[in-house]
């Protein structure tokens, strides 16, 4: 007897209702009740009665059970549910000790992500232009006659274009001219300095992906006289309102525009090395006569060309000396070779004259990426360090899970489980740690990083694999070792700990401290270093010296005058003590020339001297010392390259015995000779990181007057009355200028900016380097202590001190700490050897200070294993000894 | 062999003797299907889906390996509990 489809959906649901919820097993039973219903339906049952009869010996064990029980072989589900839920409860039980974990691989983790986003930052330089690989800046190495070279990240003004017309792999070119010095920008009635102003070719918007908001990108920059601002420009001059059409006037060096606005531009990302804030259509520039006249003399322009995908920048820079003799007239002596640089090396590779903004270091760069590998690699050797040094503990987990019936695989997935969670919890730990440190480390750093072009697919997406992969990688140690005990080994009490794995523990610390040791050897050898350039003698007096930068706009009537009238007045006000016009200031570039050599002779024509401007005041004001000959005279000396004075360097390299001989000696540039006059002291012209270079000053003409400074009244409370004369006296003598002004001593050690920020970024890292590496000595302390409680036990039993006790575990680890200073010493050494050598003045490092952090380092680690044993050498031996 | 069919043929063979319980019967053959000692095969009769379970080749080697070791072990009760029966008689 057949069942009606009705009866066999009543069975079938009755059954899903009675907790039977697994499909497959569901169907076996429905068929097997079926029949069971069937048979006893012949026999003469109804089909209710059938059923319940059916479904009697189900009921007695439990339909939900059975569906239990049929599921748990199939479904792994409920044995991860059971390996999260003893996670979560191993994690709990010892919360000190997972909190060790979890912060010290938190805090590794959080350090190499916070240095990994900054050096994706400086490795992203330029890259947000379509195309940015195809692009290259033509750059400009100018040989003198003499052999000295002037390597420029500019060149002429038609070089791109010739080029275009004769190579056909130059797709397409763009130049600018970039002003160095800040121009004067007015809106109707309202005046402001502006930076970052760029005169462009056209096609400007075109070649470079800046983003025009308004205007069109080919029609921006057609017209002579019309400008592109940025968006913060907009909003200085306009605030709001459309900008479009409006007239703006431009004053700079050369020129005086009235433009009109065409185009808004996005502010440019942080990630590009030109980061303009005005664009002005290179039309207004270039047709002016003079830069017609002398568009092969003056080597002022950036080029930037975009080749033809496929071609080779090498080979066409095979065909630039050909190139150059074709178009570029020979006029000196000089030989102009050009170059190409990819625009994206621009950033961290170029470090030419001229550059548009001081470029990032390469170097700095590679050895933070050094850093934070480093860094990462000792928080997890300390992670696996902890995990493991808890192996006693759990041994007699693992004895009587394997007495159970567990599988070795088992154990594996579940120390696997406990893994992975505490490194996702370190993971997320980290993500908190970097929101919250990494505004404060960078400002502290003082890196200013944009953050909103940072990221993208690639940097995220292998961010991921890597610390997946150190997940795994220090997960599979712990859950080896943690699985391999023997159960009857573990349960009889005599666990014979892996010996090797002891080892590899001492071997990981060993390296952790190694490491420590080293960074903070090498960042106090950085911080004494700074310390020593800046506190060197100058030979000259920079404090209380202001420098208020020239006038662009020179007023005619005050040329040829003796003494500059602002400086005259300032002095004369009592304002200031001396005042002194310079075509420089110490810590500012000087011009360089070579070619000077002693009259009727021809030696060391090569040689290469600085030479600079400077009025009658100048060695007062600086407090420079002569020491032998004369002062320039105003009446006498005229501005002509006829009359020098020089420094000891130039003595020696002029091959003068002693400053005396060199004075009234005459020497000879390019066979016009040049009388010395006198001999000044050595002074650092720039940061101790250089050497002091021969100097030739010569008497100041109308034409170099690029710096006044003057000496300021020593007290402080006058200072501010004298700033406000000095600048009362500016706008007198030059009101069409702008008073910029700094302070000498503050602008001079701005030169170690980049030092300064480099020791304490290093600073931080080695702190953290050491904090770490104590959390591996405590995990590495508490697992030998707890392993030799019962020998501490028999020992004070025998009459053993708590204090013999401590000394004894901690000879143990100051052996492995000093182990770790004797191998980190060398390796610091040469690390601070090799940094040093970029210096010219380079401090001493006293021996002392190769010792002194591993005295802080054992003073450290004694504390921390302390915090252990002093507690084990405190349990009452009765406690350790009972149960044996 | 379907489930029913396999917990009548044991009931018949042993003449009732032994009774697979059927609450432990299918989970049984669930878990021998998972390590691939049976196979499954589905064919639907009318609104039922009957499912055949049938040894894999696997399955029989290790059938006869358990049939051995059965064996083994009722000849090692026999050695173990025979003569001492015999000892109680003499």
């Amino acid at each position: 007897m057949k069942l009606k489809d009705s009866q066999i959906d009543f069975i079938e649901q009755d059954l899903q209702e009675r907790g039977i919820l697994f499909n497959d097993l569901r169907e076996d039973l429905v068929d097997h009740i079926c029949c069971e219903v069937e048979q006893k339906m012949e026999e003469g049952m109804t089909f209710m009665d059938a059923y319940l009869k059916a479904i009697q010996p189900f009921k007695k064990e439990g339909l939900p059970e059975l569906n239990e029980e049929a599921t748990s072989f199939l479904n792994s589900i409920t044995m991860v549910r059971s390996y999260i839920n003893l996670t979560i409860r191993n994690i709990l039980k010892h919360k000190v000790f997972s909190g060790i974990n979890i912060l010290g691989l938190s805090l590794g983790m959080a350090a190499c992500f916070i240095i990994l986003q900054y050096v994706n930052y400086e490795l992203s330089f330029d890259q947000f232009h379509p195309n940015s690989s195809s692009i290259f800046r033509i750059t400009n190495n100018t040989v003198r006659q003499g052999g000295t070279s002037f390597h420029t990240a500019t060149t002429f003004l038609p070089v791109a274009e010739r080029a275009k017309d004769e190579f056909p792999e130059i797709e397409d070119y763009t130049r600018l001219y970039f002003l160095d010095r800040h121009a004067v920008v007015s809106y109707e009635d309202r005046k402001f300095e502006q930076e970052a102003v760029l005169y462009a070719d056209a096609n400007f918007f075109q070649f470079f992906s800046y983003g025009l908001i308004k205007g069109n990108e080919e029609e921006v920059l057609q017209a002579a006289n019309t400008v592109a601002l940025s968006e913060s420009a907009v909003l200085k001059y306009f605030d709001d309102h459309d900008p479009i059409g409006k007239l703006i006037n431009l004053s700079e060096e050369f020129n005086d525009l009235t433009l009109m606005v065409t185009g808004v531009f996005k502010d440019p990302p942080g990630n590009s090395h030109l980061k303009p804030q005005m664009v002005v259509s290179m039309s207004s520039y270039e047709n002016q006569p003079d830069v017609k006249e002398n568009e092969w003399n003056w080597p002022f322009y950036m080029n930037y060309i975009r080749l033809q995908r496929g071609s080779n920048p090498n080979d066409l820079e095979k065909k630039f000396p050909e190139f150059v003799a074709k178009y570029s007239p020979q006029r000196d002596e000089s030989i102009h070779e050009l170059y190409l640089q990819p625009l994206e090396d621009i950033h961290l590779h170029s470090n030419l004259e001229y550059e548009i903004e001081p470029n990032g270091n390469a170097k700095l760069v590679f050895l933070l990426l050094g850093v934070a590998i480093l860094t990462l690699v000792i928080a997890y050797a300390n992670y696996i360090n902890l995990s493991t040094a808890r192996s006693l503990d759990r041994a007699k987990e693992v004895g009587i899970r394997k007495a159970l019936g567990s599988k070795r695989l088992g154990l594996i997935k579940q120390f696997l489980t406990e893994a992975i969670a505490v490194n996702i919890m370190a993971l997320l730990l980290a993500i908190v740690l970097v929101k919250m440190f990494m505004l404060f480390l960078f400002r502290y750093g003082g890196i200013t990083i944009d953050l909103t072009h940072y990221g993208g697919f690639m940097f995220w997406g292998g961010l991921g694999i890597v610390f997946l992969m150190g997940a795994v990688l220090s997960s599979l140690y712990p859950a080896f070792v943690l699985s391999s005990f023997q159960p009857i080994a573990v349960l009889r009490g005599k666990l014979n700990y892996n010996l090797s794995g002891h080892f590899l523990r001492k071997l990981l610390v060993l390296f952790q401290f190694t490491t420590s040791i080293s960074l903070m050897i090498a960042a106090y050898a950085i911080y004494s270093q700074i310390q020593f350039m800046r506190n060197q003698p100058l030979g000259m007096d920079i404090q209380n010296l202001l420098v208020v930068k020239g006038p662009r706009v020179n007023n005619i009537e005050h040329s040829g005058m003796p003494q500059d009238p602002f400086i005259l007045k300032s002095t004369e006000s009592g304002a200031a003590i001396h005042g002194s016009v310079s075509s420089s200031v110490p810590g500012i570039w000087t011009s360089r020339i070579s070619n000077i050599v002693r009259q009727g002779s021809d030696e060391g024509k090569n040689n290469s001297f600085n030479v600079m401007g400077v009025d009658h005041h100048f060695m007062e004001t600086y407090q420079l010392n002569l020491l032998a000959g004369r002062n320039f005279q105003p009446s006498i000396d005229t501005s002509a390259f006829s009359v020098v004075i020089i420094n000891e360097s130039a003595v020696g390299q002029l091959g003068f015995s002693s400053p005396e001989e060199a004075v009234n000696a005459r020497i000879a540039f390019r066979g016009r000779p040049i009388d010395i006059i006198g001999v000044i002291n050595d002074y650092h012209h720039y940061s101790l990181k250089a050497a002091i270079d021969p100097l030739l000053l010569y008497p100041i003409g109308d034409g170099s007057k690029e710096y006044y400074t003057l000496r300021t009244r020593q007290s402080v409370g006058q200072l501010e009355q004298s700033l406000s004369d000095i600048e009362s006296q500016w706008r007198l003598v030059y009101p069409d200028n702008p008073f910029e002004y700094f302070f000498l001593d503050s602008s001079f050690d701005a030169q170690y900016k980049a030092d300064l920020q480099f020791e304490r970024i290093f600073t931080a890292f080695s702190l953290l380097a050491v904090f770490i590496a104590c959390l591996g000595l405590y995990g590495l302390a508490s697992f030998v202590t707890m392993k030799r409680t019962k020998e501490i036990g028999i020992r004070k039993v025998l009459g053993s001190s708590v204090k013999a006790i401590v000394v004894l575990l901690l000879s143990d680890f100051s052996k492995l700490i000093l182990i770790a200073g004797l191998v980190a010493i060398p390796i610091a050494y040469v690390g601070v050897e090799n940094w040093q050598s970029q210096f010219a003045f380079k401090d001493q490092i006293a021996w002392w200070m190769y010792l002194l952090p591993i005295a802080i380092v054992l003073f450290i680690a004694i504390i921390t294993i302390s915090i252990e044993t002093i507690k084990v050498a405190l349990i009452n031996p009765v406690k350790v000894l009972k149960y044996d | 062999m379907y489930g029913y069919e396999i917990s009548q043929k044991v009931k018949e063979a042993t003449d009732g003797e032994i009774l697979l319980p059927e609450g432990s019967l299918y989970p049984i053959l669930h878990k021998m299907a998972e390590e691939g000692l049976v196979k499954m095969e589905k064919v639907h009769i009318g609104k039922r889906v009957r499912r055949y379970y049938s040894l894999t080749k696997t399955g029989t080697n290790q059938a006869q390996f358990k049939i051995e070791e059965f064996e083994r072990f009722i000849g090692t009760m026999r050695r173990l509990l025979l003569p001492k029966l015999s000892g109680g008689e003499a």
